[in-house]
């Protein structure tokens, strides 16, 4: 087979990897093993969508069986994620505002115990104060 | 462009006509290759022929980038203004012209290897 021939052969997979004509035949022959390689990596990302695509439809269908099926009388329906699943990284300002919150919360939770375990010590302090008198 | 598959490629050749300052780049596309078929050439005949093989390549050489040179003036390039080509210069032209075929050919280097029963080691 020529080099001709086996250019022809190849032709129709280019173009339909979106490679213009004039590039495969005038340009820069390394120019479809950049082609190539792009469209693997759009392949990657279409296969990604996909799978992303069929988290959301799982955790759909979970919220709804769960709802239909395994909700106790007077339990709180269970919601469907409020917010799309997170795909790109955090950016520095949202790792710090994540970090802030998580040590509010952290801060909420003790000086709730705080206020339990003291509140707690009084009541038995009364009691025990109660019982001498 | 980047990846080891075009680090490796042969990159064109330049004239440059020290009278004119004209340059000349010198390099193959996929129709120069087709033109030089159309026209009978086969590659693997410049080894057997040189004398009249290298100067059939050294013109279709030009037609990627300088369509309108004639088939005279390459000629006369060659044999009175070069006095031929060395063999590394051959050899360049050799690689630029399967080029366009090895860029079809050549295996990606994103991890494919990974899953391959064979491998090649140079």
């Amino acid at each position: 087979m020529s080099y001709a021939e086996q250019f022809y052969e190849a032709f129709p997979y280019y173009l339909s990897i979106g490679m213009p004509s004039h590039e495969f035949w005038d340009g820069d022959p390394w120019l479809v093993w950049g082609y190539r390689k792009a469209h693997g990596l759009k392949n990657e990302q279409r296969n990604y969508e996909m799978w992303l695509q069929g988290l959301y439809i799982h955790e759909s269908i979970s919220v709804a069986i769960e709802n239909a099926f395994g909700r106790k009388k007077g339990q709180q329906p269970v919601r469907y994620m409020d917010k799309p699943i997170r795909i790109t990284p955090l950016t520095e300002k949202e790792k710090a505002d994540k970090a802030e919150m998580a040590r509010q919360k952290l801060i909420a939770e003790l000086t709730a115990w705080e206020k339990r375990f003291n509140k707690g010590k009084s009541t038995e302090g009364g009691e025990q104060s109660g019982g001498h008198n | 462009m980047a990846g080891s598959a075009t680090n490796d490629a042969a990159k064109p050749l330049i004239l440059t006509d020290n009278d004119t300052g004209d340059k000349y780049t010198l390099e193959f596309s996929r129709e120069s290759v087709k033109f030089a078929e159309a026209r009978g050439f086969d590659v693997e005949d410049v080894g057997k022929y040189p004398m009249t093989k290298v100067p059939d390549l050294f013109f279709y050489a030009f037609r990627k980038n300088h369509r309108g040179v004639a088939r005279e003036r390459t000629d006369r390039m060659l044999f009175d203004d070069l006095k031929g080509l060395s063999p590394a210069a051959i050899e360049r032209l050799l690689a630029l012209y399967t080029a366009p075929f090895e860029a079809l050919v050549v295996a990606e280097d994103d991890g494919g290897e990974k899953n391959a029963r064979m491998t090649v080691e140079l």
